[in-house]
């Protein structure tokens, strides 16, 4: 408790310093419009759209992400020194400062509740889950601005804050959900690289810092996958947006709401699998599964996770065209997305001659993902249900993956001065 | 210590390279020795966690390698014969790469690289490099963190004269430390003195030989070994 008021009161203290800029900003705005009520509902068109929006929820997310950013270097500051000595857990310290970062946004909230309350009587279905979400929003700001905590917790804690705000109950609930699992993920805290140099030898040990960990593995990782996919991945991405700005040319007929479901859904999945299949066979070539990283201590399921995340950046054009065009496809669009990705990960490790090329496998199975969710969104669930299950086939693809394959796969030759047949 | 129970693989159903393998890898020097092909360096690829075996287990330190991944190769070094780094990553990231996943320092990189000879290589991608360098890339890795179980597939290949007594003190030091050191070499006058048992793959199974005789003996059992003579 003592801890937690510590950090609140620096939290306090970032507030008021912040509250004189947001009055100031907020007084001058109702002066020059001459209107307090126009500044609020504007800022209510934007926040408090009417409709569950994610689009919306997201924009809020990162307001206060950026907000509990600026007022972290206040809040946070001397949380890795002197008072790591005393009795109190890692977590405690995180969580107290996670305390103090919420109350620091308490201006930019006040503003955002306000705006809320400006818009209730017009949409009240979806403005009543997100003014109670607001201090989850607040939460996952804070937490996602936490430097020094696991990526994997900031990452969930973006998800509750647009989650928690995007104007539905249930998406609240899972909200709180979201919130638990990111705390539990959070892990012990760590100074950010630039204090790490401050501390003493003794304490450095202690805290386990200046040590490297894994999420620095998988950023190295994926930059090697990057830098060898180079522009075949903006290619790709121009690829799936034409075919996806072709559909404006249908939504101009005549075609009810659910004919341009479908159409987008059509169009948006065919694309996923024709970027991701392509992408898959530029991975195998390029940055093929790679024998000698198996002996370092990551697991396959590991290696596979992080090549999906790479082959899942594919369907970012195709999920914000989507959502731009017809948001409700968005949800049978990532999940798809997640499930070729995963399979699209497993492919590049399949003995070649299975199938000729991981794009082949993936053409296949892609195409008949793609259908089935095409027609039935709600099958994307049953895809959602089948990705731990597609991550356990990738890794166990991964580990029998056999050396000599790999070198059949030519991929020794992919930019090699060392290999015999390169160009 | 490395424990192989009942191992067996082959690269394809026809051809068995090893077959029900049981060995024991106490702390100390184990020569790997035999002809070409008789599966020395398979061994060192299903211990060291790279080549998954067709049948059987392998644990290090009571951790199974394919079921407990992460920590049966915690304390892991291999070495491969051929260093099969990926093509467009520097030896920066690569070094980084090890050092994230073993947890040790920044320091451990440079100390690494300045170690390994190739300190101004950091920013060159793996295609840009001799295959020296690329050993020596492959070296620097096997420093970072605190290794106590190495698998090291002919070391001493393609290194020059002053980086070799470098890398024979580091073994010297890993064998004096306790650590497990599964070595394949053809050469053998190189590590006759720090050799403390040998192991021989036959006819698809391994042959221990412990402890090895002493003085001009020892290298001629260690020599007839390497020919793939019993001892």
């Amino acid at each position: 408790m003592v801890l937690l008021r510590f950090h609140l009161a620096a939290g306090v203290r970032v507030a008021l310093r912040a509250t004189v800029p947001v009055a100031s900003l907020v007084i001058a705005l109702v002066v020059f419009t001459k209107s307090g009520v126009a500044i609020f509902s504007a800022l209510g068109a934007l926040f408090f759209a009417p409709g569950v929006s994610p689009v919306a929820a997201m924009a809020a997310t990162l307001v206060c992400m950026a907000f509990a950013g600026w007022s972290s270097r206040w809040v946070t500051s001397g949380l890795w020194g002197w008072i790591r000595h005393l009795p109190a857990s890692g977590a405690s310290h995180r969580r107290a400062a996670t305390a103090g970062l919420v109350v620091a946004q308490t201006p930019l909230l006040v503003v955002v509740l306000a705006s809320g309350l400006a818009t209730i009587g017009s949409h009240s279905a979806t403005t009543l889950p997100r003014l109670i979400g607001v201090c989850l929003l607040g939460w996952s700001a804070a937490h996602a601005s936490l430097r020094g905590t696991a990526l994997s917790g900031r990452l969930l804690a973006v998800l509750a804050g647009t989650a928690a705000f995007a104007g539905s109950w249930w998406l609240l609930g899972a909200a709180f959900l979201l919130v638990a699992a990111a705390d539990a993920l959070a892990g012990r805290i760590h100074p950010p690289r630039s204090q790490m140099t401050a501390l003493g030898e003794p304490a450095r040990q202690e805290l386990g810092v200046g040590e490297l960990s894994f999420s620095t593995a998988a950023r190295v990782w994926i930059t090697i996958s990057l830098r060898a996919l180079r522009w075949r991945l903006v290619s790709i991405w121009w690829v799936a947006a034409l075919a996806l700005v072709s559909l404006l040319l249908f939504l101009n007929n005549d075609l009810s709401p659910r004919q341009e479901a479908l159409a987008v859904r059509l169009v948006g999945l065919g694309a996923l699998v024709v970027m991701m299949a392509s992408l898959a066979d530029s991975l195998a070539r390029k940055r093929p599964v790679w024998p000698w990283s198996r002996s370092l201590p990551w697991s396959a399921r590991s290696r596979v996770g992080l090549d999906a995340m790479i082959l899942s950046t594919t369907a970012i054009p195709v999920l914000s065209i989507g959502m731009f065009l017809f948001p409700s496809t968005v949800l049978p669009l990532s999940a798809t997305a997640l499930f070729l990705a995963v399979r699209g990960a497993a492919a590049i490790r399949e003995p070649f001659g299975t199938w000729g090329a991981p794009s082949a496998q993936l053409f296949v199975e892609g195409f008949i993902a793609a259908g089935l969710v095409a027609l039935a969104p709600a099958a994307a669930l049953g895809l959602v249900v089948l990705l731990p299950l597609a991550l356990r086939w990738g890794a166990s693809a991964e580990r029998g993956l056999k050396i000599g394959r790999w070198n059949e796969r030519g991929s020794l030759t992919a930019g090699d001065s060392q290999s015999w047949s390169d160009s | 210590m490395i424990r192989l129970d009942g191992v067996g693989f082959s690269y394809s159903p026809k051809v068995r390279v090893l077959e029900d393998v049981t060995l024991e890898l106490p702390p100390g020097l184990t020569l790997v020795l035999g002809p070409n092909g008789c599966g020395k360096s398979t061994l060192a690829k299903l211990t060291a966690g790279v080549e998954m075996p067709s049948e059987g287990t392998i644990t290090i330190s009571g951790h199974d390698l394919w079921s407990d991944e992460v920590a049966a190769r915690r304390d892991l070094v291999y070495v491969p014969e051929h260093p099969d780094l990926t093509p467009y990553a520097t030896v920066n990231e690569i070094l980084t790469l090890v050092s994230g996943l073993r947890s040790a320092g920044r320091d451990a990189v440079d100390e690494a690289m300045a170690w390994a000879g190739i300190e101004g290589l950091g920013n060159r991608t793996v295609r840009k490099l001799s295959n020296g360098q690329r050993r020596r890339s492959v070296l620097a890795a096997a420093r970072i963190g605190s290794a106590k179980y190495l698998v090291l597939d002919e070391p001493l290949d393609g290194v020059d004269r002053s980086f070799r007594a470098e890398l024979l003190a580091w073994i010297a030091g890993h064998r004096a430390a306790g650590a497990v050191i599964l070595l394949v070499s053809h050469d053998i006058d190189a590590f006759v003195g720090l050799v403390d048992r040998a192991v021989n793959p036959r006819g698809g199974t391994c042959h221990t030989v412990s402890p090895l005789p002493e003085g001009a003996a020892r290298r001629d059992a260690l020599a007839r070994l390497a020919r793939g003579e019993p001892v």
